[in-house]
């Protein structure tokens, strides 16, 4: 049971990645990525909409008509969108004032209906939670790779909470081209064919 | 038939359900992020117009500003310590490349006092060169009888026109606000 639910986890991180392999997600990974700190806020919402909604939707799945599926899956997921929408507003403004329009765009994230409908909908309680954190973890992995290089090339310096923690120095010329839209395709690219070649020497 | 009015009543308690949870986290948030939202202007109002020392919204007069001059949001009075009218700030929305740029403008007699850029979606890197404090300056002291118009009177931040532009749009507007409108004190 263990080893079962550890494969569901495991699998979102590598084989199964949401980003690299099965491709869903990409608008907010392309469009949040500017900044490393940033990633890693929006990759924490959306793994709690993840976690939450698969663990509901597993959990109704007996009481869910096949009809009305889908609506009933929105208004799960879209419930918890707006409650991690208002906490961040409450709690942390700064950070939501960032992340702006991308919080309550999680809503139409491909990921969670993509996982609630492929996954949750079928599976135990466990296991669903565990694919939803595996999905988040493996849609975090990814965001900060991209976020790190794209800040790190594109500005020059890595800052996290207003602290410079990793700087090339003023002498280094950032190509700003790494922070506008074609770096963030550029970098995407190269990270996919970088993860999809580990992938294929894992399956051998 | 049936069908249809137990599918509906499902999704009815679904739903129900979730406006429940929903109404429960709004209630538990509500005050704070309302006082987060009042905090961040009035620190935005104060940077503009050091002066004043409390502030007041006046939704009225904004509303009737806001048919001449779209792009303006909110106006603050600045009183100072005897209450009377030290100026006004005008928060106003001009657009910019990534969306309206959230702008406070503080104004007294006819005059920019301070600008503050509060919230913008521009290009990080390029249009963000706008929250550059020296690149602010130049709007000190400005008025009406300026042309306000960049590449003329406004140096464009490089390589970031269109968020110069509407940041001296946005400046501009406020001074129109406050000729039209303003009322009282040093006006």
């Amino acid at each position: 049971m263990i080893r079962k639910l550890w494969s569901e986890l495991v699998k979102g991180l590598t084989l199964e990645n949401p980003l690299m392999v099965l491709m869903i997600g990409l608008c907010s990974a392309l469009a949040v990525s500017t900044r490393a700190e940033n990633t890693i806020f929006m990759g924490l919402a959306a793994t709690f909409v993840l976690v939450s909604s698969n663990f509901i939707i597993s959990l109704i799945k007996k009481v869910t008509p096949n009809e009305i599926r889908i609506p009933i899956f929105i208004v799960v997921i879209a419930s918890f969108v707006t409650i991690v929408d208002l906490v961040l507003r409450a709690y942390f403004p700064v950070v939501y004032s960032r992340l702006g329009v991308w919080i309550p765009l999680i809503v139409v994230n491909c990921i969670i209906l993509g996982r609630a409908e492929a996954f949750a909908s079928k599976r135990g309680v466990l296991e669903s939670i565990a694919d939803g954190l595996g999905m988040g973890l493996g849609y975090i992995w990814i965001l900060f790779t991209m976020g790190f290089v794209r800040e790190l090339l594109g500005t020059g310096k890595i800052v996290f909470f207003d602290r410079t923690i990793l700087s090339f120095g003023p002498s280094f010329e950032p190509p700003v081209i790494f922070i506008l839209f074609p770096g963030a395709f550029l970098t995407f690219g190269l990270l996919m064919a970088f993860v999809n070649f580990v992938n294929r020497r894992i399956k051998k | 038939m049936r069908k249809i009015l137990f599918l509906g009543f499902n999704l009815a308690v679904i739903c129900a359900i979730a406006a429940g949870a929903l109404s429960g986290v709004y209630t538990l948030t509500r005050e704070r992020i309302e006082k987060h939202i009042w905090e961040q202007q009035v620190k935005a109002a104060r940077k503009v117009l050091p002066e004043a020392k409390e502030f007041k919204l006046e939704p009225r007069l904004a509303k009737k500003a806001q048919k001449r001059f779209s792009i303006l949001d909110k106006i603050f009075i600045g009183f100072n310590s005897k209450g009377e009218i030290v100026g006004y700030a005008f928060q106003v929305l001009p657009r910019g490349y990534g969306g309206p740029i959230i702008l406070m403008v503080g104004i007294s007699g006819g005059e920019v006092r301070g600008i503050e850029v509060v919230d913008l979606k521009e290009t990080p890197g390029l249009g963000d060169g706008i929250l550059n404090k020296g690149w602010q300056k130049q709007f000190l002291g400005r008025t009406l009888k300026d042309p306000l118009e960049v590449n003329k009177d406004i140096d464009a931040v490089s390589g970031a026109t269109i968020s110069s532009k509407a940041v001296t749009n946005g400046v501009k507007t406020a001074l129109q606000v406050f000729e039209k409108f303003a009322t009282g004190g040093s006006r």
